[in-house]
């Protein structure tokens, strides 16, 4: 036993005085005298500090009417997948498939398991944003920063590079279109996120924003016949990024 | 008559004991809270209020400040009470809320005061005068001016351990960082301890 083994196991988590009980720990301690000090230090508590429980009370009490618990995940994630594929569906059915036709078998697979695989790390990440003290398996940053770099990326390497006339008047129809998508799904998600307790709103907006972003570019790519890497990485991925700046801007303001 | 079960598992004592019964109090109580059972909403506040306290006074070391923060963290707790998930533990739950209540009024501090000074401004000396109704012993004030001199990430992480007797994995969870990280702080709180209390008694025998 040595004194950075102490360190060790009291950062590991054994209590200081479980760890002074033991035969080992008792003979460092009794040769070395800073170990000893810490030891002494950390099994004296700080003891009871009172504060007037009555305020407390008071504010516990407060408009105190049953609330219905956080739903399971698998309710959650349910929810959200509905909202994605709702919205991205209502724009499919108003603004036609013109795009369809237009992808290649393998272009729609790779387009279509990258959604689903940064969806499936934003969703547990948005998730776990609901609950404070929940275990984070996914960073909210990692998975909205992929979806917003690995997206144009993902433009540039499918689809061919064919600049054309009329591009800012597509884009800007494309951007319109995508926004209001993105809207209505990160909208409708966050009358769900309202049920939990986000701690981090300029984070959980984010979230909420890059949701809603992304059933707006899978919307697209069905509704918008321009398969052009410029067109996609530029307006698509502006209807991506400008929802989670929203989003963002949004839940630092309210939070 | 006692059953067989409980003459096989005898009831824990001391720390660990200690741990066990307020899980077993806060898990009870919280459903009852969501509820709106006052009586819950009463005891619960008997139960976790010396939790929260002990927490914000070992970090800020003032027991004014404890007061203000202990009821804003009680608003807050009121307000996210529907989103605890029935069955999970509570402590990773309130121990979040505490931790972010002392953040955003360290922010809001910050704002309006226009200082530029890091979170550690927000801790005083340990105050020496207690108001009445606060408990702060001459032991107290002692061992909370050793975590004094540890920087903030890792005074939070010795003040769950310690003083709220959290596991590593508990303390991970209220604070939003994996486990790894958790242990390599409290290693370096340890190390930065031990010189905190080599340099006391240095002070004191040159007094
Ligand atoms: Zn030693
Ligand atoms: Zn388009």
């Amino acid at each position: 036993m040595t004194c950075e083994d102490l360190d060790r196991r009291l950062s590991e988590g054994a209590r200081a005085a479980d760890l002074a009980a033991e035969p080992a720990v008792a003979t460092h301690l009794a040769r070395c005298p800073e170990c000893a000090r810490l030891m002494a230090w950390l099994l004296r508590g700080i003891g009871d500090v009172r504060v007037d429980s009555a305020r407390a009370s008071e504010i516990a009490r407060t408009g105190l009417k049953p609330v219905r618990s956080l739903p399971p995940a698998r309710t959650l994630i349910m929810s959200l997948a509905a909202i994605v594929a709702g919205v991205a569906g209502l724009h499919v059915v108003t603004m036609g498939a013109d795009g369809w036709p237009l992808l290649s078998g393998s272009q729609a697979i790779v387009f279509a398991a990258f959604l689903a695989v940064t969806l499936a790390l934003l969703a547990p990440a948005w998730l776990s944003s609901l609950r404070p003290g929940a275990r984070q398996r996914v960073h909210p940053v990692a998975a909205v920063l992929l979806l917003a770099a690995g997206f144009p990326a993902l433009a540039a390497l499918l689809f061919p590079v064919r600049l054309a006339e009329g591009l800012a008047a597509e884009g800007v129809r494309c951007v319109a279109g995508g926004a209001m998508a993105a809207a209505m799904a990160s909208g409708l998600l966050f009358l769900v996120t309202r049920r939990g307790y986000p701690l981090d709103w300029g984070r959980t907006g984010a979230l909420l924003g890059a949701i809603g972003g992304l059933a707006a570019v899978a919307a697209l790519q069905v509704s918008c016949p321009r398969h052009e890497a410029v067109h996609l990485a530029l307006w698509h991925g502006l209807a991506l990024i400008l929802p989670v700046l929203a989003g963002f801007l949004a839940g630092r303001r309210a939070g | 008559m006692a059953s067989p079960e409980q003459d096989a598992v005898p009831p824990r004592t001391g720390a660990a004991g200690a741990r066990e019964a307020l899980d077993a109090e806060l898990l009870r109580l919280m459903p009852r809270y969501q509820d709106a059972d006052r009586a819950a909403a009463d005891a619960l506040v008997l139960t976790a209020g010396p939790v929260l306290a002990r927490y914000f006074y070992s970090l800020t070391g003032d027991t004014r400040l404890v007061e203000d923060l202990v009821q804003e963290c009680w608003l807050r707790i009121h307000r996210a009470r529907q989103s605890y998930r029935r069955g999970e533990p509570v402590l990773p739950w309130l121990m979040a809320i505490a931790r972010h209540t002392r953040v955003d009024q360290y922010r809001r501090w910050k704002r309006s005061s226009g200082r530029e000074t890091g979170i550690d401004g927000l801790v005083r000396q340990p105050s020496s005068d207690p108001r009445p109704g606060i408990e702060n012993s001459l032991q107290a004030r002692e061992v909370v001016a050793v975590l004094h001199r540890l920087p903030d990430s890792q005074r939070e992480v010795l003040t769950m351990m310690k003083t709220n007797d959290m596991s590593v994995e508990e303390v991970a969870l209220a604070t939003g960082v994996s486990q790894a990280a958790v242990k390599q702080k409290a290693f370096r709180a340890y190390q930065a301890i031990r010189k905190a209390l080599g340099v006391s008694r240095r002070e004191e025998n040159e007094r």
